[in-house]
C-alpha cells in the first residue's frame, strides 16, 4: 500500500503521482475540483492498491475538511456525490472510493 | 428480514460510546446498503453469484449511464471503503474518533435507499434502470 498526504495547493511531485496512475485519467480532475466542493480543504490523503475488494485496484481518496456548513447540511460525501456526478459518469468514478470527513475545528 | 432492518442496528451502535460501536455500526451500514442493493437486483432479474456478489452489485450500479443507479453506487463504494477500514485496520484513523461518520454512514445510507424506494415505486424509472445495467452488460 502506498499513502500520500496531498496538500490542497498540489505541488508538482504530486503531479508526479497522478501521473503514476496512469489509467486513471480522471484522478488530477478530482483532486484539482475537491476545494470546490469543500472550501475548507484541510488535506486529501491517498492510497493505492488498497484492495477494498479482492483484485481491485481501487484508489483511496480521503478527504478532510473544516465544516463550513449547518447541522442539517449534507454530509460531505453527499456533497462530494453531487458535485462528482454532474461532471463524470459511473463508470469513471468506479475505481475510486472516497471517503470525506470533517475535523473538528 | 431485509437488509435495511442491519440499519436500526447500525443506529443504536451510533448511540454507544467505544469505538468497536461506531466501527461496527459502519459496517452495518453498508451491509444494510449491499443487501437491499443485491436483493432489488434479484428482483430485476439479474443474477448474483454468491461469491464476488459485492463487485457485481457495485458494478451494476456504477458501470450504467444511469444517474439513479450510479448515485447509489457512489454512496455504497464510499460505504465499502468506509468499512474495510473499521473492520481490518486497527490504527487510530480520524473516521473513528467519534460517532460522526457511523451517523453520516447511515444518513447516507438512509438517502441511497430512498433513491432505491423512489426507482422500484416508479415504473418508468425502473425499466430505465433495468434497460440501463441490459446495456452496460450485455
Amino acid at each position: 500500500m502506498i499513502a500520500i498526504e496531498i496538500p490542497v495547493t498540489i505541488p508538482q511531485d504530486v503531479n508526479d503521482f497522478v501521473a503514476s496512475l496512469g489509467q486513471h485519467e480522471i484522478f488530477a480532475a478530482i483532486l484539482e475540483g475537491l476545494p470546490e466542493v469543500f472550501p475548507k480543504l484541510l488535506r486529501i490523503e491517498c492510497e493505492l492498491d488498497y484492495g477494498v475488494e479482492e483484485d481491485s485496484d481501487t484508489t483511496v481518496v480521503c478527504l478532510v475538511s473544516l465544516p463550513d456548513e449547518g447541522p442539517s447540511d449534507p454530509t460531505p460525501l453527499m456533497r462530494w456525490s453531487k458535485w462528482a456526478l454532474q461532471r463524470f459518469s459511473g463508470r469513471e468514478l468506479y475505481s475510486f472510493v472516497v471517503l470525506a470527513a470533517y475535523e473538528a475545528q | 428480514m431485509r437488509g435495511r432492518e442491519f440499519l436500526a442496528t447500525a443506529d443504536r451502535l451510533s448511540r454507544l460510546q467505544d469505538e468497536s460501536d461506531w466501527r461496527s455500526g459502519i459496517s452495518r451500514a453498508y451491509y444494510a446498503l449491499y443487501l437491499e442493493c443485491r436483493e432489488s437486483l434479484r428482483r430485476w432479474g439479474f443474477v448474483i453469484a454468491p461469491r464476488s456478489s459485492h463487485i457485481d452489485v457495485s458494478r451494476r450500479f456504477s458501470w450504467p449511464k444511469n444517474s439513479d443507479l450510479n448515485q447509489i453506487h457512489l454512496t455504497f463504494q464510499s460505504l465499502s471503503g468506509l468499512r474495510n477500514q473499521a473492520d481490518y485496520d486497527l490504527s487510530p484513523i480520524l473516521f473513528f474518533r467519534n460517532s460522526v461518520a457511523t451517523i453520516n454512514a447511515i444518513r447516507e445510507t438512509r438517502f441511497a435507499l430512498s433513491v432505491l424506494d423512489a426507482i422500484e415505486a416508479d415504473p418508468a424509472r425502473l425499466a430505465q434502470a433495468i434497460a440501463d445495467i441490459r446495456a452496460a452488460f450485455p
